[in-house]
Protein backbone atom coordinates (compact mmCIF):
# COMPACT_ATOMS: atom_id res chain seq x y z
CA UNK A 1 0.00 0.00 0.00
CA UNK A 2 1.38 3.98 -1.22
CA UNK A 3 1.40 5.73 1.88
CA UNK A 4 1.54 9.28 1.41
CA UNK A 5 5.13 10.13 2.49
CA UNK A 6 6.57 7.65 0.06
CA UNK A 7 4.42 8.58 -2.60
CA UNK A 8 5.71 12.24 -2.25
CA UNK A 9 9.34 10.71 -2.30
CA UNK A 10 8.87 8.60 -5.26
CA UNK A 11 6.90 11.77 -7.03
CA UNK A 12 10.43 14.11 -5.90
CA UNK A 13 12.63 11.76 -6.88
CA UNK A 14 10.27 11.52 -10.61
CA UNK A 15 11.00 14.77 -11.22
CA UNK A 16 14.77 14.63 -10.49
CA UNK A 17 15.07 12.28 -13.53
CA UNK A 18 12.53 14.25 -15.37
CA UNK A 19 14.36 17.32 -14.70
CA UNK A 20 17.64 15.84 -15.64
CA UNK A 21 16.05 13.75 -18.42
CA UNK A 22 14.46 17.19 -20.13
CA UNK A 23 17.64 19.32 -19.45
CA UNK A 24 19.59 16.05 -21.66
CA UNK A 25 16.75 16.08 -24.08
CA UNK A 26 16.40 19.52 -24.72
CA UNK A 27 20.21 19.56 -26.28
CA UNK A 28 19.55 16.43 -28.17
CA UNK A 29 16.37 18.02 -29.64
CA UNK A 30 18.07 21.51 -30.64
CA UNK A 31 21.36 19.61 -32.26
CA UNK A 32 18.52 17.82 -34.43
CA UNK A 33 16.14 20.85 -34.86
CA UNK A 34 19.06 23.35 -36.23
CA UNK A 35 21.20 20.60 -38.09
CA UNK A 36 19.51 17.49 -38.30
CA UNK A 37 21.93 15.68 -36.69
CA UNK A 38 21.20 12.36 -34.59
CA UNK A 39 24.01 12.91 -31.93
CA UNK A 40 24.46 9.45 -30.72
CA UNK A 41 27.67 10.34 -28.48
CA UNK A 42 25.27 13.25 -26.47
CA UNK A 43 25.26 9.95 -24.13
CA UNK A 44 28.99 10.26 -24.09
CA UNK A 45 28.73 14.15 -23.35
CA UNK A 46 26.79 13.54 -20.29
CA UNK A 47 29.29 10.62 -18.83
CA UNK A 48 32.26 13.72 -19.73
CA UNK A 49 30.45 16.06 -17.48
CA UNK A 50 30.30 13.20 -14.99
CA UNK A 51 33.79 12.53 -15.14
CA UNK A 52 34.47 16.64 -15.26
CA UNK A 53 33.49 16.15 -11.67
CA UNK A 54 35.76 13.51 -10.81
CA UNK A 55 38.64 15.52 -12.60
CA UNK A 56 38.10 18.15 -10.59
CA UNK A 57 37.93 16.07 -7.50
CA UNK A 58 41.23 14.56 -8.24
CA UNK A 59 42.99 17.87 -8.87
CA UNK A 60 41.57 18.70 -5.32
CA UNK A 61 38.83 21.04 -6.50
CA UNK A 62 35.77 21.07 -5.07
CA UNK A 63 32.71 18.94 -6.54
CA UNK A 64 31.36 22.70 -6.83
CA UNK A 65 34.14 23.47 -9.48
CA UNK A 66 33.59 20.27 -11.18
CA UNK A 67 29.70 21.26 -11.81
CA UNK A 68 30.77 24.70 -13.12
CA UNK A 69 33.22 23.68 -15.18
CA UNK A 70 31.17 21.01 -16.54
CA UNK A 71 29.35 22.77 -19.63
CA UNK A 72 32.35 24.80 -20.30
CA UNK A 73 34.71 21.78 -20.90
CA UNK A 74 32.05 19.53 -22.18
CA UNK A 75 30.42 22.72 -24.34
CA UNK A 76 34.31 23.63 -25.96
CA UNK A 77 34.97 19.56 -26.53
CA UNK A 78 31.21 19.70 -28.83
CA UNK A 79 32.79 22.07 -30.43
CA UNK A 80 35.39 20.50 -31.45
CA UNK A 81 33.35 17.61 -32.33
CA UNK A 82 31.68 20.30 -34.98
CA UNK A 83 34.49 21.68 -36.19
CA UNK A 84 36.91 17.81 -36.72
CA UNK A 85 33.83 15.85 -37.43
CA UNK A 86 30.24 16.67 -38.30
CA UNK A 87 30.77 20.06 -40.36
CA UNK A 88 32.12 17.63 -43.05
CA UNK A 89 29.00 15.51 -43.00
CA UNK A 90 26.13 18.30 -43.14
CA UNK A 91 23.21 17.28 -45.09
CA UNK A 92 24.38 13.74 -45.05
CA UNK A 93 21.94 11.76 -41.70
CA UNK A 94 23.26 8.30 -42.32
CA UNK A 95 27.14 8.80 -42.30
CA UNK A 96 26.52 11.48 -39.12
CA UNK A 97 24.89 8.68 -37.20
CA UNK A 98 27.93 6.34 -38.06
CA UNK A 99 30.81 9.46 -37.75
CA UNK A 100 28.66 10.15 -33.63
CA UNK A 101 27.98 6.37 -33.12
CA UNK A 102 32.20 5.93 -33.64
CA UNK A 103 32.84 8.70 -31.39
CA UNK A 104 30.99 7.75 -28.88
CA UNK A 105 32.81 4.42 -28.96
CA UNK A 106 35.69 6.69 -29.11
CA UNK A 107 34.70 8.40 -25.76
CA UNK A 108 34.29 5.44 -23.72
CA UNK A 109 37.76 4.38 -24.44
CA UNK A 110 39.29 7.38 -23.50
CA UNK A 111 37.57 7.34 -20.54
CA UNK A 112 38.71 4.20 -19.46
CA UNK A 113 42.05 4.26 -20.60
CA UNK A 114 42.21 7.74 -18.26
CA UNK A 115 40.46 7.18 -15.46
CA UNK A 116 40.29 3.04 -15.41
CA UNK A 117 37.41 0.54 -16.31
CA UNK A 118 34.28 0.51 -13.91
CA UNK A 119 33.10 2.66 -11.42
CA UNK A 120 34.38 5.72 -10.26
CA UNK A 121 33.43 6.80 -6.55
CA UNK A 122 32.49 10.64 -7.04
CA UNK A 123 32.52 13.24 -4.30
CA UNK A 124 29.16 14.69 -2.89
CA UNK A 125 29.20 18.36 -3.12
CA UNK A 126 26.03 18.70 -0.69
CA UNK A 127 24.69 15.96 2.13
CA UNK A 128 21.98 16.47 3.90
CA UNK A 129 18.19 16.87 4.10
CA UNK A 130 15.63 19.14 3.53
CA UNK A 131 11.99 18.88 5.37
CA UNK A 132 8.94 18.85 2.42
CA UNK A 133 5.71 19.12 4.06
CA UNK A 134 6.87 17.37 7.16
CA UNK A 135 8.49 14.76 5.34
CA UNK A 136 12.71 14.73 4.92
CA UNK A 137 14.46 14.28 1.35
CA UNK A 138 17.72 15.17 0.42
CA UNK A 139 18.45 18.73 0.16
CA UNK A 140 20.89 17.94 -2.94
CA UNK A 141 17.99 16.91 -4.77
CA UNK A 142 16.40 20.06 -4.71
CA UNK A 143 19.06 21.78 -5.45
CA UNK A 144 20.02 19.86 -8.91
CA UNK A 145 16.01 20.41 -9.22
CA UNK A 146 16.40 23.99 -9.07
CA UNK A 147 19.44 24.46 -10.99
CA UNK A 148 17.44 21.92 -13.64
CA UNK A 149 14.68 24.32 -13.95
CA UNK A 150 16.53 27.19 -13.91
CA UNK A 151 18.96 26.38 -16.96
CA UNK A 152 15.81 25.19 -19.28
CA UNK A 153 13.99 28.33 -18.43
CA UNK A 154 16.95 30.33 -19.91
CA UNK A 155 17.25 27.79 -22.78
CA UNK A 156 13.40 28.96 -23.14
CA UNK A 157 14.13 32.47 -22.97
CA UNK A 158 17.39 32.30 -25.60
CA UNK A 159 14.91 30.03 -27.70
CA UNK A 160 12.33 32.65 -28.11
CA UNK A 161 13.07 35.98 -27.21
CA UNK A 162 16.88 36.77 -28.02
CA UNK A 163 18.17 37.46 -31.77
CA UNK A 164 19.93 34.22 -30.77
CA UNK A 165 17.32 32.06 -30.69
CA UNK A 166 15.24 33.90 -33.41
CA UNK A 167 18.15 32.73 -36.03
CA UNK A 168 18.30 29.19 -34.63
CA UNK A 169 14.31 29.01 -34.86
CA UNK A 170 14.69 30.83 -38.89
CA UNK A 171 17.52 27.68 -39.55
CA UNK A 172 15.92 24.63 -38.28
CA UNK A 173 12.22 26.29 -40.70
CA UNK A 174 14.15 27.46 -43.97
CA UNK A 175 18.05 27.22 -43.79
CA UNK A 176 18.52 28.53 -47.35
CA UNK A 177 16.49 31.53 -46.61
CA UNK A 178 18.46 31.89 -43.33
CA UNK A 179 21.74 31.91 -44.84
CA UNK A 180 20.39 34.65 -48.12
CA UNK A 181 18.83 36.86 -44.96
CA UNK A 182 22.94 36.69 -43.80
CA UNK A 183 22.78 34.66 -41.32
CA UNK A 184 25.97 32.65 -40.80
CA UNK A 185 24.44 29.09 -39.96
CA UNK A 186 27.90 27.34 -39.94
CA UNK A 187 28.68 29.28 -37.24
CA UNK A 188 25.35 29.39 -35.89
CA UNK A 189 25.58 25.50 -36.18
CA UNK A 190 28.73 25.31 -34.24
CA UNK A 191 27.27 27.24 -31.52
CA UNK A 192 23.77 25.26 -31.40
CA UNK A 193 26.06 21.90 -31.53
CA UNK A 194 28.56 23.27 -28.32
CA UNK A 195 25.26 24.87 -26.37
CA UNK A 196 23.60 21.32 -26.42
CA UNK A 197 26.95 19.22 -25.64
CA UNK A 198 27.06 22.02 -22.61
CA UNK A 199 23.65 20.97 -21.63
CA UNK A 200 24.40 17.38 -22.09
CA UNK A 201 27.68 18.12 -19.75
CA UNK A 202 26.11 19.84 -16.73
CA UNK A 203 23.36 17.07 -16.55
CA UNK A 204 26.40 14.75 -16.43
CA UNK A 205 27.84 17.19 -13.51
CA UNK A 206 25.03 17.41 -11.36
CA UNK A 207 23.60 13.62 -12.07
CA UNK A 208 27.70 12.66 -10.64
CA UNK A 209 26.17 11.59 -6.96
CA UNK A 210 23.34 10.26 -7.96
CA UNK A 211 24.45 7.52 -10.27
CA UNK A 212 27.63 5.09 -10.67
CA UNK A 213 29.78 6.71 -12.92
CA UNK A 214 31.22 4.41 -15.37
CA UNK A 215 32.23 4.87 -18.98
CA UNK A 216 29.32 3.00 -20.01
CA UNK A 217 26.28 5.28 -18.21
CA UNK A 218 25.50 7.57 -20.77
CA UNK A 219 24.13 5.17 -22.97
CA UNK A 220 21.37 4.08 -20.32
CA UNK A 221 20.57 8.13 -20.80
CA UNK A 222 20.97 8.65 -24.17
CA UNK A 223 17.89 5.82 -25.07
CA UNK A 224 15.94 7.37 -22.55
CA UNK A 225 16.46 11.05 -23.84
CA UNK A 226 15.66 9.55 -27.81
CA UNK A 227 12.30 8.96 -26.43
CA UNK A 228 11.85 11.80 -24.54
CA UNK A 229 12.08 13.74 -28.07
CA UNK A 230 10.53 11.36 -29.72
CA UNK A 231 7.14 11.05 -27.20
CA UNK A 232 7.14 15.28 -27.11
CA UNK A 233 7.37 15.71 -30.98
CA UNK A 234 9.90 16.75 -32.64
CA UNK A 235 10.38 20.04 -33.72
CA UNK A 236 9.46 21.73 -30.51
CA UNK A 237 10.92 22.60 -27.69
CA UNK A 238 7.43 22.17 -25.10
CA UNK A 239 7.64 18.90 -27.06
CA UNK A 240 10.86 17.92 -24.57
CA UNK A 241 8.87 19.10 -21.50
CA UNK A 242 6.22 16.87 -22.08
CA UNK A 243 7.86 14.00 -23.25
CA UNK A 244 10.63 14.25 -19.82
CA UNK A 245 7.68 14.61 -17.94
CA UNK A 246 5.96 11.32 -18.72
CA UNK A 247 8.89 9.18 -19.00
CA UNK A 248 10.61 10.76 -16.01
CA UNK A 249 7.51 10.19 -14.04
CA UNK A 250 6.48 6.99 -15.35
CA UNK A 251 9.87 5.46 -14.67
CA UNK A 252 10.10 6.52 -11.33
CA UNK A 253 6.18 5.29 -10.25
CA UNK A 254 6.74 1.94 -11.78
CA UNK A 255 10.24 1.23 -10.59
CA UNK A 256 8.60 1.70 -7.40
CA UNK A 257 6.08 -0.97 -8.07
CA UNK A 258 8.44 -3.55 -10.28
CA UNK A 259 11.94 -3.35 -10.58
CA UNK A 260 14.19 -0.78 -11.94
CA UNK A 261 15.12 -2.27 -15.30
CA UNK A 262 11.45 -3.79 -15.86
CA UNK A 263 10.59 -0.31 -15.04
CA UNK A 264 12.86 0.81 -17.85
CA UNK A 265 11.25 -1.52 -20.25
CA UNK A 266 8.47 -1.29 -19.55
CA UNK A 267 8.61 2.58 -20.22
CA UNK A 268 9.47 1.96 -23.37
CA UNK A 269 6.99 0.01 -24.72
CA UNK A 270 4.48 2.21 -23.40
CA UNK A 271 6.26 5.21 -25.21
CA UNK A 272 6.47 2.70 -28.40
CA UNK A 273 2.57 1.94 -27.61
CA UNK A 274 2.29 6.07 -27.69
CA UNK A 275 4.06 6.79 -30.90
CA UNK A 276 2.27 4.24 -32.74
CA UNK A 277 -1.42 6.01 -31.98
CA UNK A 278 0.40 9.31 -32.11
CA UNK A 279 3.19 9.05 -34.70
CA UNK A 280 4.01 12.95 -34.05
CA UNK A 281 4.56 12.80 -30.92
CA UNK A 282 1.85 13.79 -28.01
CA UNK A 283 2.63 17.55 -29.00
CA UNK A 284 3.21 17.11 -32.59
CA UNK A 285 0.39 19.10 -34.66
CA UNK B 1 25.98 47.71 -59.84
CA UNK B 2 25.08 44.31 -60.71
CA UNK B 3 27.25 42.28 -63.42
CA UNK B 4 27.00 38.70 -64.43
CA UNK B 5 29.54 36.99 -67.12
CA UNK B 6 29.71 33.90 -68.33
CA UNK B 7 28.11 32.38 -65.94
CA UNK B 8 27.96 28.60 -66.02
CA UNK B 9 25.93 26.42 -63.16
CA UNK B 10 25.63 22.78 -63.21
CA UNK B 11 22.87 20.49 -61.17
CA UNK B 12 25.22 17.08 -61.46
CA UNK B 13 25.94 16.35 -64.95
CA UNK B 14 23.41 18.87 -66.30
CA UNK B 15 24.26 22.14 -67.53
CA UNK B 16 21.47 24.94 -66.41
CA UNK B 17 23.14 27.76 -67.27
CA UNK B 18 25.53 28.18 -69.80
CA UNK B 19 27.66 31.26 -70.11
CA UNK B 20 24.90 34.23 -69.02
CA UNK B 21 26.05 37.44 -69.52
CA UNK B 22 24.48 40.50 -68.28
CA UNK B 23 24.38 43.58 -65.99
CA UNK B 24 21.96 45.73 -63.62
CA UNK B 25 22.56 49.19 -63.14
CA UNK B 26 22.13 51.60 -60.11
CA UNK B 27 18.70 52.04 -59.38
CA UNK B 28 18.09 49.80 -62.50
CA UNK B 29 15.04 47.37 -62.81
CA UNK B 30 15.65 44.74 -65.14
CA UNK B 31 13.49 41.78 -66.24
CA UNK B 32 15.02 38.39 -66.72
CA UNK B 33 11.83 36.94 -69.13
CA UNK B 34 11.80 32.89 -70.39
CA UNK B 35 9.86 29.96 -70.04
CA UNK B 36 9.55 27.22 -66.88
CA UNK B 37 13.38 25.43 -66.95
CA UNK B 38 15.13 28.23 -68.82
CA UNK B 39 17.36 28.53 -65.98
CA UNK B 40 16.15 31.61 -64.20
CA UNK B 41 15.56 30.85 -60.79
CA UNK B 42 19.08 28.76 -61.03
CA UNK B 43 20.34 32.30 -62.06
CA UNK B 44 19.21 34.00 -58.71
CA UNK B 45 20.28 31.49 -56.44
CA UNK B 46 23.77 31.08 -58.39
CA UNK B 47 23.93 35.29 -57.75
CA UNK B 48 22.98 34.46 -54.34
CA UNK B 49 25.49 31.77 -53.92
CA UNK B 50 23.14 29.00 -52.67
CA UNK B 51 23.94 26.77 -56.03
CA UNK B 52 27.44 27.36 -56.79
CA UNK B 53 28.75 28.60 -60.43
CA UNK B 54 31.04 26.36 -62.56
CA UNK B 55 32.54 29.10 -64.17
CA UNK B 56 32.60 32.63 -64.95
CA UNK B 57 31.81 35.36 -62.57
CA UNK B 58 29.12 37.77 -60.40
CA UNK B 59 30.48 41.33 -59.26
CA UNK B 60 28.76 42.94 -57.07
CA UNK B 61 29.52 47.10 -56.30
CA UNK B 62 32.64 45.90 -58.40
CA UNK B 63 33.82 43.29 -56.05
CA UNK B 64 34.04 39.43 -57.38
CA UNK B 65 31.40 37.70 -54.83
CA UNK B 66 31.14 34.24 -57.43
CA UNK B 67 32.72 32.36 -53.88
CA UNK B 68 31.57 34.32 -51.23
CA UNK B 69 29.02 32.59 -48.92
CA UNK B 70 25.76 33.45 -48.96
CA UNK B 71 25.29 35.42 -46.01
CA UNK B 72 27.79 37.50 -46.73
CA UNK B 73 26.30 38.33 -50.16
CA UNK B 74 23.24 39.15 -48.33
CA UNK B 75 24.86 41.64 -46.14
CA UNK B 76 26.48 43.27 -48.89
CA UNK B 77 23.14 44.23 -49.90
CA UNK B 78 21.52 42.13 -51.90
CA UNK B 79 18.03 40.80 -51.08
CA UNK B 80 16.40 37.58 -52.12
CA UNK B 81 13.00 37.20 -52.48
CA UNK B 82 12.53 33.50 -54.03
CA UNK B 83 9.82 31.95 -55.56
CA UNK B 84 6.75 30.87 -53.39
CA UNK B 85 7.93 32.81 -50.89
CA UNK B 86 9.77 31.00 -48.42
CA UNK B 87 8.76 32.93 -45.46
CA UNK B 88 9.18 31.11 -41.97
CA UNK B 89 5.63 29.70 -41.25
CA UNK B 90 6.36 29.13 -37.20
CA UNK B 91 7.80 32.35 -37.09
CA UNK B 92 5.59 35.53 -36.61
CA UNK B 93 5.10 38.18 -38.89
CA UNK B 94 7.03 40.46 -36.88
CA UNK B 95 10.01 37.97 -36.45
CA UNK B 96 9.63 37.65 -40.09
CA UNK B 97 10.55 41.18 -40.67
CA UNK B 98 13.06 41.84 -37.79
CA UNK B 99 14.94 39.07 -39.33
CA UNK B 100 14.84 41.31 -42.56
CA UNK B 101 15.74 44.36 -40.36
CA UNK B 102 19.25 43.04 -39.39
CA UNK B 103 19.90 43.85 -42.29
CA UNK B 104 20.17 47.43 -41.92
CA UNK B 105 23.47 49.56 -42.34
CA UNK B 106 22.58 51.86 -39.36
CA UNK B 107 23.37 50.40 -35.91
CA UNK B 108 19.72 50.35 -34.78
CA UNK B 109 18.35 47.42 -36.16
CA UNK B 110 14.58 48.48 -34.79
CA UNK B 111 12.19 47.55 -37.73
CA UNK B 112 11.16 51.05 -38.82
CA UNK B 113 7.40 52.15 -39.00
CA UNK B 114 7.62 53.21 -42.60
CA UNK B 115 7.73 49.83 -43.86
CA UNK B 116 3.73 49.52 -43.28
CA UNK B 117 3.20 52.30 -45.25
CA UNK B 118 3.85 50.17 -48.30
CA UNK B 119 2.25 47.01 -46.27
CA UNK B 120 -0.28 48.19 -44.14
CA UNK B 121 -1.69 44.52 -44.16
CA UNK B 122 1.24 43.34 -41.96
CA UNK B 123 1.07 45.89 -39.41
CA UNK B 124 -2.41 44.41 -38.50
CA UNK B 125 -1.08 40.95 -38.41
CA UNK B 126 2.34 41.09 -36.57
CA UNK B 127 1.73 38.49 -33.55
CA UNK B 128 0.15 36.18 -36.43
CA UNK B 129 2.23 33.19 -37.66
CA UNK B 130 3.88 33.60 -40.98
CA UNK B 131 1.86 30.21 -41.98
CA UNK B 132 -1.23 31.40 -41.89
CA UNK B 133 -1.05 34.16 -43.78
CA UNK B 134 -3.27 34.34 -46.69
CA UNK B 135 -1.00 33.68 -50.13
CA UNK B 136 -1.41 37.35 -50.86
CA UNK B 137 -0.13 38.46 -47.63
CA UNK B 138 2.93 36.15 -47.50
CA UNK B 139 4.00 37.46 -51.06
CA UNK B 140 3.92 40.98 -49.06
CA UNK B 141 5.08 39.50 -46.22
CA UNK B 142 8.19 38.24 -48.28
CA UNK B 143 8.58 41.30 -49.99
CA UNK B 144 8.70 43.47 -46.73
CA UNK B 145 11.17 41.15 -45.23
CA UNK B 146 13.51 41.41 -48.53
CA UNK B 147 13.01 45.89 -48.48
CA UNK B 148 13.37 46.20 -44.46
CA UNK B 149 16.74 45.98 -44.51
CA UNK B 150 17.82 48.46 -47.05
CA UNK B 151 19.03 46.76 -50.00
CA UNK B 152 20.61 48.24 -52.85
CA UNK B 153 19.84 45.58 -55.23
CA UNK B 154 16.15 43.10 -54.56
CA UNK B 155 16.41 40.02 -56.53
CA UNK B 156 12.82 38.75 -56.90
CA UNK B 157 11.33 35.37 -58.50
CA UNK B 158 7.86 35.70 -59.81
CA UNK B 159 6.65 37.41 -57.43
CA UNK B 160 3.46 38.05 -59.09
CA UNK B 161 3.02 33.59 -59.51
CA UNK B 162 -0.31 32.63 -58.25
CA UNK B 163 -1.75 35.69 -57.15
CA UNK B 164 -5.04 37.27 -57.87
CA UNK B 165 -4.77 40.54 -60.59
CA UNK B 166 -6.14 42.36 -58.00
CA UNK B 167 -3.51 41.37 -55.78
CA UNK B 168 -0.72 41.41 -58.77
CA UNK B 169 -1.58 44.74 -59.25
CA UNK B 170 -1.07 46.15 -55.62
CA UNK B 171 2.81 44.04 -55.94
CA UNK B 172 3.94 45.96 -58.70
CA UNK B 173 2.52 48.80 -57.37
CA UNK B 174 4.80 48.37 -54.26
CA UNK B 175 8.04 47.51 -56.23
CA UNK B 176 7.61 49.94 -58.13
CA UNK B 177 7.29 52.51 -55.43
CA UNK B 178 10.05 51.28 -53.36
CA UNK B 179 12.19 51.12 -56.26
CA UNK B 180 11.87 54.92 -57.05
CA UNK B 181 11.69 56.20 -53.67
CA UNK B 182 14.12 54.01 -52.27
CA UNK B 183 16.65 54.16 -55.26
CA UNK B 184 16.95 50.07 -54.75
CA UNK B 185 17.64 48.41 -58.10
CA UNK B 186 15.64 45.16 -58.96
CA UNK B 187 16.25 41.89 -60.99
CA UNK B 188 13.48 40.77 -62.03
CA UNK B 189 12.34 37.42 -63.05
CA UNK B 190 8.66 36.82 -63.76
CA UNK B 191 6.60 34.43 -66.92
CA UNK B 192 4.04 37.28 -66.66
CA UNK B 193 4.85 40.08 -69.74
CA UNK B 194 2.75 42.72 -68.32
CA UNK B 195 3.81 42.72 -64.91
CA UNK B 196 7.35 42.84 -66.41
CA UNK B 197 6.75 45.38 -68.80
CA UNK B 198 4.85 47.60 -66.36
CA UNK B 199 7.78 47.59 -64.59
CA UNK B 200 11.24 47.14 -66.16
CA UNK B 201 13.58 49.25 -67.48
CA UNK B 202 14.87 46.48 -69.90
CA UNK B 203 14.66 42.70 -69.94
CA UNK B 204 16.37 39.43 -71.11
CA UNK B 205 14.94 36.50 -72.84
CA UNK B 206 16.35 33.62 -71.34
CA UNK B 207 15.96 30.21 -72.93
CA UNK B 208 17.81 26.77 -72.25
CA UNK B 209 20.25 28.46 -70.07
CA UNK B 210 21.30 31.36 -72.42
CA UNK B 211 20.47 34.72 -73.13
CA UNK B 212 18.69 34.46 -76.31
CA UNK B 213 17.13 38.36 -77.00
CA UNK B 214 17.56 41.76 -74.96
CA UNK B 215 16.63 45.23 -75.22
CA UNK B 216 14.25 48.00 -73.36
CA UNK B 217 11.30 47.27 -71.76
CA UNK B 218 9.06 49.93 -73.81
CA UNK B 219 10.18 47.67 -76.77
CA UNK B 220 8.65 44.40 -75.94
CA UNK B 221 5.26 45.50 -76.89
CA UNK B 222 6.02 45.30 -80.29
CA UNK B 223 8.09 42.29 -80.00
CA UNK B 224 6.41 39.47 -81.20
CA UNK B 225 9.10 37.05 -81.01
CA UNK B 226 9.28 37.59 -77.51
CA UNK B 227 5.69 35.39 -77.42
CA UNK B 228 7.12 32.73 -79.53
CA UNK B 229 9.99 32.85 -76.77
CA UNK B 230 7.19 33.15 -73.98
CA UNK B 231 5.02 30.59 -75.35
CA UNK B 232 4.15 27.53 -73.82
Amino acid sequence: MLELGSLLTQFLNGATLVSVLILISIGLAIIFGVMGVINLAHGEFFILGAYTVIAADVLRLSAWWGIALAPVVVGLFGALVEVGIIRFLYRRPLETLLATWGLSIVIRQLVRIVFGVGYRASPHPLLGDVRVFGFTYPIYRVFLMAVCVAVIAITFYVFYRTDFGLKIRAITQDVEMASALAINTSRMYLSTFALGSALAGLAGALMTPEITVSPEAGVNFLARSFFVVILGGIGQLAGVLGGGIVVGELETLLSYLISATTAQAAVLVIAIIIIRFRPRGLFGG
Amino acid sequence: MLQVEHLDTAYGQTRILKGVTFEVGAREIVAILGRNGAGKTTLLRSIMGLTRARSGGVRFKGRDITELPTYEIAALGISYVPQGKHIFPRLSVAENLRLGARLQRSADKALRPEVFGYFPVLGERLSQHGGTLSGGEQQMLALARGLVGEPDLLLLDEPSEGLQPSLVDAIRGIIDRVCQERGVAALLVEQNLDFARALADRYYVMENGTIVLHGRASELADEEVIRQYLAV
